[in-house]
């Protein structure tokens, strides 16, 4: 009988290439850009 | 006996305060920041948390996902975009809504809020049905999350306007300890702190209003509640259909009819008021009474 995978697997396997992928292209150096600067949108005076 | 069961479930739902408050420092480790006024800038920043955590918060060791989200869609920055929504993918296909309820440190402030509200007598009634609660978080996600921030203000929308779990987290305080800031304060400010006092007043009538109506994480996370490893499952032999997991859920879900809805924040208060312990929070099964032996 085929393997039938659990629902869960798909998504995070996606989840995980696709925030590899971000990684890999830069996309934490935006991230921690915006996060090591006092937000002032989020403080409410942006 | 039923004392016994009342206490069995405070004890339970103790714990769960305990893992949020966990988590929440655990999110927040640098408490020097609230003294200093100064937000912590190592390189774990670039790390998304599994909750709606400002990263603005002089405590805060990693990103909010979903305000990486939205710089993503305001600075249209597909690698950025990809960074937090993988992030949001992932965390949301392993642990679903069970993030909102058991980690997310906002979601653990509205519920000590509840507490003592009922510790006070307050009984606590659900504002709006589930249906009506689910359009509004779906037009909050769609406005202020992806449309605002992508084609019209080039700013993550939701953190300006909305966020109470900002202005509580880093507002207030930043605000508290920094005068240059002060000067700077205009109406925004006092539209967003009524915000964040009309999410606390709501709290302490209702259980976690702004999760209900608002949060656009949790509503993708709610999604991905129907796939998540981390599930809530009923056995279908040793439920008797009393439907007292229905009344004991704070958030409107049936769980013997709907399991996985996404307004499910995998609180536990079902399976702890099950008299027939039918209802279980764990790793999701494919078929649980065949797994358990319970069917042949």
């Amino acid at each position: 009988m085929k393997k039938k995978w659990p629902p869960w697997v798909l998504p995070a396997a996606a989840g995980f290439g696709i925030l590899l992928a971000g990684a890999l292209a830069g996309g934490w150096t935006g991230v921690l850009q915006k996060a090591i600067f006092i937000c002032l949108e989020c403080i409410g005076i942006g | 006996m039923g004392r016994r069961n009342r206490q069995a479930r405070r004890n339970r739902q103790g714990k769960r305060l305990v893992v949020q408050a966990a988590a929440a420092l655990a999110m927040n480790p640098m408490l020097q920041g609230f003294v200093a006024g100064r937000i912590w800038q190592g390189s774990a920043k670039a790390a998304c948390v599994p909750g709606l955590n400002c990263y603005s918060c002089p405590a805060a060791v990693g990103s909010c996902p979903l305000g990486a989200l939205q710089n993503g869609f305001a600075t249209r920055s597909l690698p950025m975009l990809a960074y937090a929504g993988g992030f949001i993918l992932l965390a949301g296909s392993l642990l679903g809504r069970f993030l909102c309820g058991w980690l997310c440190p906002f979601g653990w402030a509205q519920d000590l809020l509840g507490k003592a509200g009922s510790a006070c007598g307050i009984r606590q009634a659900p504002f709006l049905g589930v249906r009506t609660a689910r359009l509004l978080r779906h037009g909050f996600l769609l406005a202020f999350v992806v449309v605002l921030p992508l084609f019209f203000l080039s700013s993550p929308a939701f953190c300006q306007f909305i966020c109470p779990a900002g202005t509580l987290q880093a507002g207030v305080p930043l605000l508290l300890l920094n005068p240059e800031l002060r000067r700077l304060v205009g109406v925004l400010f006092y539209v967003k702190l009524s915000i964040l006092l009309l999410v606390a007043a709501g709290s302490v009538l209702s259980i976690r209003p702004f999760c209900r109506l608002a949060c656009p994480l949790g509503t993708l996370l709610g999604f991905l509640n129907r796939v998540s490893l981390i599930a809530l499952q009923v056995d279908p032999v040793r439920c008797t259909h009393c439907g007292i997991c229905a009344k004991a859920c704070p958030h409107g879900v049936d769980p013997v009819a709907d399991p996985d809805s996404d307004a499910c924040i995998r609180c536990r208060l079902c399976a702890d008021a099950c008299p027939t312990a039918a209802i279980r929070l764990g790793i999701r099964r494919q078929d649980p009474a065949m797994e358990k032996g319970t069917v042949p």
